[in-house]
């Protein structure tokens, strides 16, 4: 089968890693085992838009990831009801722990003495734009989707138990690339977004002490949206200046070029690009961002009442006032 | 000339009733107003799958510090095995002590265990890790925002 390229979406991220070596591990009791309780960090807003970045922490981003479906128009056209779509989750510039790959399945518990992994690993999910989980989700086997019975111990993708993500299974090492099936919802869903996410693991530690761990990996997150056949192209974002994706990116850099073109002289030229480079700084502030701007150190007069004691106390001592940008203080109140 | 005297002795002794001793007294330990068997039950497990991966609280230099297996230990782990052993009752209690440290003195609904996650529409502020009782527009409906509440106003019930 021939899967054509659609989307292409890399953002840095962080970590250590894989410390979910095997899917089955994001179903088990977090208490009670290494799990995650049903949470496979997709980048979806019901999950906070967290991704795997969220235990393997200072990743250099360099990773990418790449999305392919078997129907291309799937990412052009949009999607039609209850189709079914082959999509294959590509991880691109493979660099952590890449130099065991080529022992590929060849290492682990069962080599002796113990050679460590190169295991990856991915997780993705298809949301409405309402933010909830949409379509059916299953396994490849042998190039086939597997719509009926249980796949195999060794398929390569695991569906998570209450059907709403796939991850990797972690059957085999030095993976990069991983299938799976979508069948879209029935007609009127509207767009729709593939949340995905993938981790470069480093092997752990390399020892049998510590086969997999959050460090030394790479993580790279994305979402790419898919308009239902159609139907009316989605409003365009707004709230702010730094909407993303390639489309949205492609618009920026089409504007950036017309005003290029339209303007001749050099002076205004320069002028133009200085312009619409401090455009591009523009960047909407979420509520949830501004702890660091609320923090006390980032006012200039954190506190005004301070500031009067410390004028009252220079005047008092030193015979002089002002520089500390507060009224205050005042004579004959020593 | 005794007017003005009387109103100094007047002044004086006002002054001198304006003396107060100040108590500084502890508060009360937080931890004597909360169920730990209930926090066992129905909160820790909401903090360790939600809030213990290493990049959110997990870390132990942030507040909020969650142990959970295959996470943060409270002992550093020389293996795997170790790493991803169930929780020791030292671990539960010190998950427990830094839990209760939040705001005790606050009302309930004030408390940032459950006012930081909400969604920003429904009071959520300044939480670096979003809204995570987002089960609905106003947050307050979540399951796990309840299973705190109750916890928090003496209500829960270890089933």
């Amino acid at each position: 089968m021939k899967l054509a390229i659609v989307a292409s979406i890399v953002l840095g991220g962080a970590g250590v890693a894989a410390a979910f070596p095997t899917g089955q591990q994001f179903d088990l009791d977090p208490m009670k085992e290494d799990g995650a309780g049903g949470i496979a960090f997709t980048g979806a807003p019901r999950w906070s838009n967290h991704t795997c970045a969220v235990c393997h922490t200072e990743t250099p981003g360099k990773i990418g990831i790449r999305l392919e479906a078997d129907k291309p128009e799937l990412f052009t056209d949009g999607w039609r009801p209850n189709q079914q779509y082959h999509l294959r989750v590509v991880l691109e510039n493979d660099w952590a722990g890449v130099a065991l790959k080529a022992a590929g399945d060849n290492c682990g518990f069962s080599i002796e003495p113990y050679k460590a992994c190169d295991q990856n690993g991915f997780a993705l999910e298809m949301n409405d734009s309402a933010g909830r989980v949409v379509g059916k989700l299953v396994p490849v086997v042998a190039n086939a989707c597997v719509n009926s019975g249980t796949a195999p111990p060794d398929t390569d993708v695991r569906i998570l138990t209450d059907g709403t993500a796939a991850t990797h299974n972690g059957a085999h090492m030095g993976m990069t690339s991983w299938d799976l099936c979508w069948t879209a919802p029935g007609s009127g869903g509207g767009a729709i977004t593939a949340f995905v996410t993938v981790v470069d693991g480093n092997g752990g530690d390399g020892t049998l002490a510590f086969p997999t761990n959050a460090t030394g990996d790479d993580v790279a997150a994305g979402a790419v949206p898919i308009p239902e056949a159609g139907a009316a192209a989605p409003p365009p974002q707004t709230g702010g200046c730094n909407a993303g994706g390639d489309a949205d990116r492609g618009l920026a850099i089409g504007i950036v070029l017309a005003v290029l073109l339209a303007v001749r002289r050099r002076r205004a030229r320069l002028a133009a690009v200085l312009a619409l480079a401090t455009a591009a700084g523009c960047v909407h502030v979420r509520p949830r961002q501004r702890e660091t701007l609320a923090k006390r150190s980032m006012k200039f007069a954190p506190d005004p009442a301070e500031d009067e004691l410390d004028l009252h106390m220079q005047e008092s001592r030193e015979g002089s006032s002002g520089g500390y940008g507060s009224s205050g203080g005042g004579c004959g109140c020593n | 000339m005794y007017r003005s005297r009387a109103s100094g002795v007047s002044a004086m002794i006002l002054l001198v009733g304006a003396c107060t001793t100040v108590a500084n007294e502890a508060i009360p330990d937080p931890a004597t107003k909360l169920d730990e068997t209930v926090f066992r039950c129905n909160v820790e497990p909401i903090l360790v799958r939600q809030c213990s991966y290493n990049g959110c609280h997990g870390n132990p230099a942030g507040p909020l510090r969650v142990y959970s297996p295959g996470k943060l230990r409270a002992n550093r782990p020389t293996n795997i095995d170790d790493a991803i052993a169930p929780l020791t009752e030292a671990e539960h209690h010190a998950n427990f002590r830094s839990t209760v440290g939040f705001g005790v003195d606050l009302a309930v609904d004030d408390n940032p265990l459950l006012r930081k996650p909400l969604p920003a529409a429904a009071g959520g502020f300044e939480h670096v890790g979003g809204a995570i009782f987002s089960g609905n527009s106003a947050g307050t409906s979540d399951p796990q925002y309840i299973a705190i509440h109750d916890w928090l106003s003496g209500k829960g019930v270890c089933k």
